[in-house]
């Protein structure tokens, strides 16, 4: 009987910061099964499963390929890695000396995550070389796919988003606004809250237009919202929490800029030395002496209300301005706006402003790419620091780009990467736009070089991002499949699975978003073993960067043989830092041997000193007003929604959702065919838009609008708001790919794709 | 008293994530198209927002009296007298599969035409030998799945069942089904091979 060995694997496909560990049964050069691995204590999902599957997925790229027709002609030629190679620093060093680095884009993040490669956050292995060889224009650098507005709104309005939040098991009650973690985090969270219902009696309150697993699942009670309305809901909310004093006034006071003195004549912060003053520092009315003091005086009475003049300068506090911002949004106006009702949202507002512990649950929310997500992120998190939501921020150490500390991370920048020459940024949403709009940021964008990484599919306006590609002089794509921006490449990489390279993450055993509310949780080192030598002349990402890297003839600066050892030497310089202790243990060896490593780090410590210009909440961000937005949240409609765009709405008058599928982590695995079997790509309708088109379920549908139409099955039930249709992000084009129907709007300062604004149209095919 | 197994199914837990069904196939070698256990959704029932839905883990009931190995005419399926798992011995199988899927109200069979062969749940028989759980119960991400013996079950199941009396599927046909359900399942109808419909549960 053939030998049977057991091999430590992971697998990562963009869940977040967390990984599965498995283990692979390797018979004979051949990963012939898998298995739970013995530490793990929240079982992998349905995807993982199919790993040992996709490794020998029949359509899998083993060779390299050379376009020979037009760019999406789909005609290739087989070559070997040495002309692929040849080729690809050939046309690299070309658009560099006739262009410079500035027009070269490197693309390499979310498809595959563990470094080396596709990292956790950025992409190490091939950024260091392009830095070295004198820098590109690294896309992730700005703006995001994801949660670009939550994050950057967080950055002005508390400085940062770790925030503390409650624990779930020790709270009264949850508001899961926005988010579906039973369909996309469903390795802890789901479990976490059935637990906490069960044994506490948590109550759990769900906000979505949509009839999600998450409200099927857990919802005590279900608010069904207009989508894209979640600013106004969030008013409405502060303006009950607020008339009926249900706020905790010593936050308010002690951790929020809500007492500081806004000047009415400019809007920004009145300072002490707008009066005459010598300093810098916030002023308040002090309601004891009649008169602006600095906000440090000793024994001040700093007032929340009224107006004042001071030198001649009206003022008003902060707390003033937001009490006159909410003013209009009664329950009646935020009713109509957000399709709820006004007895809900009183209630909701009243219930979450007098429970003793809550918290709000919107890791990465669905409001988030909507026109105006930053309005909404803050609005809602406003709730959440005045009723004890939010407890203050975790102190997180050396690595603010991990969500997990473990401080490996943070020494594989430390050591490995050197800075990126160029300083130019482009929004990673606006990829398509760079190209086709030189004079939009300034770029001349000439080369991509694409890791695993499908902006055909997941970019918005997929129409857009093909024109776009077709206009460079140099496209290079390394993928597992002919995905679909591989067919827009000049030459396509073979690039291989978790199951055939060595890779490692540091982690915690929480889906995506998880780590804002468990930060409890132990921090953990994954390790994922080379099980088997990779399929046919496939390369795993650091050898491709390796062998990249003597083409561009600096092969002395990848010493280190293969990714084993890279990882080896970066452990070991992450050791000799005395940043972090908790290392010491930790060896090559152990984590092939264990898979998994728990890292005894502490859990970080919570208090309210904001990284801010204030070190307060920033409920009112004067820097906003510079950059030309609202400094205080406000609801403005989506660009496209009835309210928003009411011609266009009259041509489509359908708002669609384009959500995350619990079986595809965005494009990933939408080839798996074992998946496949379980779904049928489909457009989620009410019977009240189905019946007036007369389609029923089961149909086959086109869904259209000015951008494009796609075709899908129509599933028409009760499960969504009338007006609104759901279609899931990364189909492939054969399944009908939802952004041929996107718009590349992004949002305001965070620069997120607007997924989930757009409005559409849908016919029986 | 030989040992009988026995399953709850948490139907408030169930979040239709399919990581069993993956797992299950991924680790017996299903065959494409098949399944050894299912999850069906159920719902929305309702007029929007006022609605429910469910997902209701279905797999082989290992039968007291299993209509499968009645309607086998070779004795390929049989029921273990020592632990009344209910499994195919190929040797014996000829490939009929139309007498035991037509037999089976649960629609528990996945034939493999390719190797001429029935196959079916085994309940992890190799695992349970080693003193683990079938796979479908270790990889339950929730926890929705509670294995054990027949007469342990009424004590592990307690904390989910809170007392309430269980469910069991399809009753009137007699067969003495393993699996029950902490709530109604409201599966309506299982439709099986060649349009027979069985009718719903208890």
């Amino acid at each position: 009987m053939p030998e049977e060995k057991l091999v430590n694997v992971f697998c990562g496909p963009h869940c977040g910061a967390y990984v599965c560990e498995f283990q692979a049964v390797v018979k004979e050069g051949k990963v012939e099964n898998l298995r739970i691995h013995p530490k793990t204590k929240h079982p992998p999902c349905a995807v993982g499963w199919t790993n040992a599957k996709r490794l020998y997925h029949p359509d899998r790229l083993l060779y390299p390929l050379k376009r020979v027709g037009e760019r999406g002609d789909g005609k290739w030629e087989r070559i070997s890695w040495d002309e692929a190679m040849d080729y690809v620093a050939k046309g690299l060093t070309e658009v560099k000396q006739k262009y410079g680095n500035e027009s070269i884009v490197l693309y390499s993040y979310v498809a595959h995550h563990g470094s080396p490669g596709g990292a956790a956050d950025r992409s190490v292995t091939p950024l260091r070389l392009f830095n070295l060889w004198g820098g590109c224009i690294h896309l992730f650098d700005r703006g995001n796919l994801c949660a670009a507005a939550y994050w950057q709104s967080m950055r002005r309005f508390t400085g940062t988003i770790h925030l503390a939040r409650p624990l779930p098991k020790d709270t009264e009650l949850m508001v899961i606004w926005s988010s579906n973690p039973v369909a996309t985090s469903r390795r802890i969270t789901p479990r976490t809250i059935m637990e906490s219902k069960e044994q506490y009696g948590l109550k759990v309150v769900v906000i979505d237009p949509q009839f999600t697993e998450t409200a099927a699942l857990l919802a005590d009670e279900y608010l069904p919202i207009r989508p894209g309305t979640d600013a106004a809901l969030a008013l409405a909310w502060l303006r009950v929490i607020i008339a009926e004093g249900l706020y905790k006034k010593d936050v308010v006071l002690n951790h929020t800029n809500a007492l500081f003195l806004v000047r009415s004549d400019n809007g920004k912060m009145l300072r002490e030395k707008d009066v005459g003053g010598p300093s810098d520092k916030y002023m308040v009315w002090d309601a004891k002496t009649q008169q602006a003091r600095t906000f440090d005086t000793a024994g001040v009475e700093p007032a929340l209300t009224g107006s004042q003049t001071v030198k001649g300068i009206t003022v008003k506090p902060v707390w003033q301005r937001l009490i006159e911002l909410v003013e209009p949004w009664t329950a009646a106006k935020a009713a109509e706006a957000t399709g709820l009702p006004a007895e809900s949202i009183v209630n909701l507002a009243r219930e979450f402003g007098r429970k003793k512990s809550k918290i709000q649950f919107f890791p990465i929310p669905r409001f988030n790419t909507t026109s105006y997500g930053e309005y909404a992120s803050i609005a809602s998190e406003m709730i959440n620091v005045l009723s004890g939501g939010i407890i203050g921020r975790m102190v997180m150490r050396e690595n603010p780009h991990a969500h997990i500390d473990v401080g490996f991370h943070a020494t594989h920048f430390d050591t490995q990467v050197v800075p990126n020459p160029v300083s130019k940024k482009v929004p990673v949403g606006h990829l398509a736009e760079a190209i086709l709009n030189p004079k939009r940021y300034g770029t001349n964008i000439k080369a991509l070089y694409l890791f695993r990484a499908n902006p055909v599919n997941q970019h918005a306006s997929t129409q857009k991002t093909i024109e776009a590609l077709k206009k460079l002089d140099l496209v290079v794509v390394a993928d597992l499949f002919m995905s679909a921006t591989a067919q827009y490449a000049d030459i396509v990489l073979p690039a291989c699975t978790y199951l055939e390279r060595s890779s490692i993450r540091e982690a915690s055993p929480v889906g995506v978003g998880g780590w804002t509310i468990y930060y409890d949780l132990p921090r953990q080192l994954y390790y994922c073993d080379k099980a088997v030598e990779p399929l046919g002349e496939s390369k795993d990402d650091y050898d491709i960067t390796r062998l990249l890297a003597q083409k561009l003839g600096m092969g002395q600066d990848y010493p280190w043989r293969n990714a084993e050892e890279w990882i080896a030497d970066n452990l070991e310089k992450a050791k000799e830092n005395p940043k972090y202790p908790w290392l010491k243990d930790v060896t090559i060896d152990r984590l092939k041997r264990e898979g998994i490593v728990d890292v005894p780090i502490p859990t970080p410590p919570i208090d309210w000193n904001m990284p801010t210009p204030s070190g307060r909440v920033e409920f009112y961000n004067e820097e906003l007003i510079d950059m030309g937005y609202e400094p205080l949240p406000v609801y403005l409609p989506p660009r496209e929604s009835p309210e928003g765009s009411p011609e266009l709405y009259k041509k489509y008058p359908l708002q669609l959702l384009t959500s995350k599928f619990k079986l595809r982590p965005n494009s990933s695995y939408g080839n798996q065919p074992e998946l496949r079997e379980m779904y049928t790509p489909d457009v989620l309708m009410n019977p009240e838009d189905a019946a007036p088109r007369g389609i029923k379920d089961g149909d086959k549908v086109t869904v259209f609008n000015d951008r494009g139409q796609i075709h899908l099955k129509a599933s028409v039930k009760e499960a969504i708001r009338p007006g609104v249709v759901r279609i899931y992000q990364g189909q492939w084009p054969a399944d009908g790919n939802v952004n041929l129907l996107s718009s590349d709007e992004l949002t305001l300062y965070g620069e997120n794709p607007t997924y989930n604004t757009g409005l559409v149209n849908i016919r029986k095919a | 008293m030989p040992t009988r197994y026995g399953m709850l199914v948490d139907l408030k837990r169930c979040i239709g994530c399919y990581s069993c069904i993956m797992a299950c196939k991924q680790d017996h070698g299903v065959v494409a198209g098949k399944r050894w256990n299912r999850v069906t959704t159920v719902g929305p029932i309702g007029k929007f927002p006022n609605v429910r839905m469910h997902y209701v883990y279905t797999q082989c009931m290992h039968c007291e009296k299993p209509p499968c190995v009645e309607a086998c005419p070779t004795g390929a399926l049989y029921k273990r007298p020592e632990d009344g798992i209910v499994l195919v011995d190929e040797s014996k199988c000829r490939a009929c599969f139309d007498l035991c899927e037509d037999a089976c109200p649960y629609k528990a069979l996945a034939r493999d035409t390719a190797r001429g062969k029935q196959t079916k749940c085994t309940l992890c028989v190799e695992r349970l030998e080693k003193g683990e759980q079938p796979l479908c119960v270790q990889t339950c991400v929730t926890q929705a799945l509670i294995f054990g013996k027949v007469q342990d079950l009424p004590k592990l199941m307690e904390p989910r069942t809170k007392g309430v009396p269980t469910h069991r599927l399809l009753t009137d046909q007699g067969t003495g089904p393993g699996l029950e359900y902490n709530k109604d399942p409201e599966l309506g109808t299982i439709k099986g091979r060649r349009g027979k419909v069985y009718t719903d549960v208890t």
